[in-house]
């Protein structure tokens, strides 16, 4: 009975440790995967791959400001999506805007609760879409507001399920002509459309 | 004009190099890194820098609040501390050091030089 018990105590105790050692590594890892992105973006030449690598950083923090504000809630189940997206669309605008002082975010975000995979996958949609924004809407020192508005759509939830809609806009130059050519090859808006239907959306451009 | 020298204290090397090139590249004289609570109060003594930029988890015995409030109670150093996202109570016990500023991991060029621009302006 009582070696029962000390094997109990003993598994109980590895479990802490692993669970310590899990939490460590679920913070920290972030940013050895951030550092090493930015070092191989500071070595490469190229400016294309250079352009990878600190999209992939912008990715990257996304995913761990969720982290961050489950640890903070001390829940881990669910976060509140409108409060996570305001903190992705905020870091996102200020790591990438060129010219803050011409280019303004403004952020209109109803709260509700969501799991963790819907929220990851909204986080790094809003993420890709400022990019994509901050990357070809304002050229040439052009003034103007990205926005990003996330609201119930429709008067009254479908049963049990309410519908919620999700908006990142500019004021910027407007999609160039070859705009459905350039949909195929952009990797950004492949990863946009996948993470829409991930999280039971869809996905609609307009200009 | 003398530069403004930094020392970092973080206990992953790959991470305190990325900060260290980081920092070069916003024209600050780095002091190498430390990578205990010991290292930092040795290295700080010997080298004086302006600035620390310290980890709160070191991995070591003595953490990096504790580093910071000796360094600061001996030598005046200012610090400005960074860690993946501390607790409450955590940040709370920092605070006490009254650190210049607070950097959340993953840093970005954008929060450092934020954060750095902020802690100048305070001194």
């Amino acid at each position: 009975m009582k070696k029962a018990e000390e094997a109990l105590q003993q598994s109980n105790k590895d479990k802490e440790a692993l669970l310590v050692e899990v939490h460590h590594r679920v913070k920290n890892n972030p940013q050895v995967i951030a550092s090493l992105l930015r070092m191989e973006a500071h070595r490469s030449q190229q400016l294309d791959t250079k352009a990878v690598l600190t999209d992939m950083q912008g990715r990257i923090r996304s995913m761990a400001l969720l982290h961050k504000a489950l640890y903070r809630s001390g829940t881990f189940a669910s976060a509140d999506l409108g409060t996570y997206l305001q903190q992705v669309a905020s870091q996102a605008f200020g790591a990438q805007s060129q010219s803050a002082d011409l280019v303004r975010l403004t952020l209109r975000l109803g709260s509700i609760q969501v799991g963790m995979d819907q929220a990851i996958s909204a986080g790094l949609l809003v993420n890709e879409l400022i990019s994509n924004c901050l990357k070809h809407a304002f050229p040439q020192q052009r003034a103007g507001e990205v926005s990003v508005v996330f609201e119930p759509a429709g008067a009254e939830p479908q049963a049990g399920t309410p519908q919620w809609r999700l908006c990142v806009s500019d004021t910027g130059v407007g999609l160039p002509p070859d705009f459905d050519l350039r949909r195929k090859t952009s990797l950004g808006l492949q990863l946009v459309d996948d993470l829409g239907q991930q999280i039971g959306g869809s996905f609609m451009i307009e200009s | 004009m003398k530069q403004t020298s930094i020392l970092v204290v973080e206990d992953e090397r790959l991470v305190a190099r990325d900060i260290l090139m980081q920092l070069q590249e916003l024209g600050f004289e780095t002091l190498g890194q430390a990578t205990t609570g010991d290292q930092a109060l040795e290295m700080a003594a010997r080298e004086r820098p302006d600035l620390l930029l310290m980890d709160i988890h070191l991995g070591s015995a003595m953490d990096g609040i504790a580093a910071a409030q000796t360094l600061r109670a001996q030598w005046g150093i200012p610090c400005i501390f960074q860690s993946a996202f501390g607790n409450a109570e955590q940040l709370a016990e920092a605070e006490l050091t009254e650190p210049v500023g607070y950097l959340e991991k993953p840093l970005g060029e954008y929060e450092l030089r934020e954060v750095l621009t902020a802690a100048f302006q305070k001194r």
